[in-house]
């Protein structure tokens, strides 16, 4: 038996929340469903802890950075990115831009990725994206401004700096 | 924030929506995932990212050591290989034709409708189960007759007053079921153990059971076991108890004062890395140590241990922005991954990819693997690491592109539903 009281409804509550953070972390359904899924397996785990202690939706997403940069998510991603072709063609926007953003931001390493999101969707200040992620603020600095960097260059009309080399 | 900030930050409001919906029962998936791995439970939560910074340029680098799910390669070699590249592979037969005596294929609802969980083999006609997980207020345990499709009910689980809380981590042995449950409703420092007989009757309280001090926190009851007309247990955090079935004291189990039980009366320390690779007989006293080199990540059963041979090494990163200010960073290569018997014997290595790394092996020898079938669907197979053989579970992805995984425990049962029918595997009866 466990101490789950508030579960159920946290989950009925914030899982859409944290599908759609995991969405924009992962860059795709599949790993946001498993990231997702993997989370809350965790926030379960230690829910009577969580519920007393903390905010359960912010020890949620946390959990949610944290696993997203570790080497566990990193590994399971690189399976399953071996795996089948079906994820292929699901990411269309309808404008071109938008297109090609969601394709720059796919194609950063992960760890700059994360940056972003947690600065641009998640709203983080620098020192608390160190803090999630355990990394110095100036990393955070410098990988934001390198992942940015990337999007500018590439979303940029000149043909000389699209499509740098990788 | 300057136009691409905004930009960006916008944009990514509006892809959050294209995220997929949250599927039905997700709770009840998560509570059931939760059970099924709380032997896992401590491990995994450790098991967070730690980074380690090296270089002048300040490059954040994971040097996770974990054993948690490492990468498996393809082939048996000490040479680093890159990516698995699928090809369609070739699909192996059902389980049905593979292994049909493993497989009892039984309706997903008890024939009243109610959904039930699938606990445990109580023999290998019966299966244990519960229901009332979902939605209902009111649990109950049924012995499940495989061969006649009769439900039998045993008990109904008394709930904490005042607590949503369930009995989880159940266990039967020689004709009795056991679980735990908070004492107190919204208090988690005191736990009952709960018993009934498997043939029938009205649950009583076994033990009350500290769950810590005013200094120390010991987590919560895992590993629970029936031995004769005992009850042994241990804390998540190490130590192994024993009480008496018809109540009394719980008493330390002498030398596993900090241990885990793998399997009774197998214990040993549950760590991250290398779990389980130090194990004891609280019984004889019998040690059985594996054989583990240096640069292995194991994860040990009683006979056996799966685990991959790693090279820490620092790869030159490529920028493709300048200034480029890193230069180096250290990469966690999989040699090999391997599985063998924890004497060091027989080892043959695991085939590529298996689903979770080898540390998700069922009854110390089945792996399950996702394979691609002709049209690039995945398909969820079964391999056997004794024999070679392999089985396709019949698992697809759903129609938003989900497949369901069942989970490995050491023991014999596994279970998944495929539409309305349940999958009761009793891996025991493969030869």
């Amino acid at each position: 038996m466990d101490d789950e009281p508030g579960f159920d409804r946290f989950v009925a509550e914030q899982a859409d929340a944290l599908l759609r953070y995991g969405y924009v972390l992962t860059g795709n359904p599949h790993d946001a469903a498993d990231l997702v899924q993997e989370t809350l397996l965790r926030v379960r785990g230690a829910w009577s802890k969580v519920r007393r202690k903390d905010n359960p939706n912010s020890y949620a997403r946390i959990t949610m950075a944290r696993l997203h940069i570790s080497i566990w998510r990193r590994h399971r991603r690189e399976h399953l990115t071996g795996d089948p072709p079906d994820r292929v063609g699901h990411e269309v926007f309808p404008l071109e831009k938008q297109q090609r953003l969601w394709e720059e931001l796919s194609a950063l390493p992960r760890r700059q990725r994360a940056v972003l999101v947690l600065r641009y969707y998640e709203q983080l200040t620098d020192a608390e994206i160190a803090k999630v992620l355990g990394i110095s603020p100036g990393t955070v600095r410098s990988q934001a401004s390198r992942g940015l960097d990337k999007l500018r260059s590439s979303l940029s009309p000149s043909p000389a700096t699209h499509g740098s080399p990788r | 924030m300057n136009d691409l900030e905004n930009e960006l930050s916008r944009f990514l409001v509006d892809a959050a929506e294209r995220a997929p919906r949250v599927p039905a029962g997700l709770s009840a998936t998560v509570k059931a995932r939760h059970r099924r791995r709380r032997a896992r439970s401590a491990a995994l939560l450790a098991a967070v990212a730690v980074v380690v910074v090296i270089g002048g340029a300040g490059v954040a680098v994971n040097a996770v050591r974990t054993s948690v799910a490492p990468q498996p390669v393809a082939n048996a070699t000490d040479k680093p290989t890159g990516r698995a590249k699928p090809p369609a592979d070739v699909i192996p037969p059902s389980i049905e034709k593979v292994w049909p005596q493993a497989v009892h294929k039984i309706p997903a609802t008890l024939p009243d409708g109610r959904d039930y969980y699938p606990e445990l083999l109580l023999d290998d006609r019966t299966l244990l189960v519960i229901t009332g997980i979902t939605g209902g207020k009111r649990r109950f345990l049924w012995s499940y007759d495989l061969h006649s499709g009769k439900p039998t009910r045993i008990a109904e689980i008394p709930l904490t007053k005042g607590s949503q809380s369930f009995a989880d981590d159940i266990a039967a042995g020689d004709g009795n079921i056991v679980w735990w449950a908070f004492k107190e409703a919204g208090k988690n420092q005191v736990a009952q153990i709960w018993t009934v007989p498997v043939r029938g009757g009205t649950p009583r309280p076994v033990s009350d059971v500290p769950m810590g001090n005013a200094t120390k926190q010991l987590g919560q009851i895992t590993d629970l076991t029936v031995v004769g007309k005992n009850v042994i247990f241990a804390y998540e955090k190490g130590g192994v108890y024993r009480v008496p079935l018809s109540g009394g004291q719980m008493q330390p189990v002498k030398g596993a004062e900090r241990q885990r039980i793998l399997q009774w009366p197998w214990v040993g320390a549950h760590r991250v890395e290398n779990g389980f690779a130090e194990l004891f007989n609280a019984e004889t006293g019998e040690r059985r140590d594996a054989v583990v080199a240096a640069d292995e990540e194991v994860r040990c059963g009683v006979i056996r241990c799966a685990g991959v041979k790693v090279r820490y090494e620092k790869v030159k990163v490529t920028c493709t922005v300048k200034p480029c200010t890193d230069k180096v960073k250290q990469k966690r290569v999989i040699l090999r991954s391997f599985v063998r018997n924890r004497d060091g014997s027989g080892e043959r290595p695991l085939p590529d990819p298996t689903l979770y790394g080898p540390t998700d092996l069922a009854l110390e020898r089945f792996f399950k693997q996702i394979l691609h079938g002709p049209r690039g669907e995945s398909v969820m197979a079964l391999y056997d690491v004794e024999t070679g053989r392999m089985a396709d579970l019949g698992l697809r992805p759903d129609a938003k592109g989900l497949i369901s995984i069942p989970q490995s425990q050491l023991d014999a049962l596994m279970t998944y539903s495929i539409g309305d029918k349940m999958y009761v595997l009793d891996l025991s009866t493969i030869e």
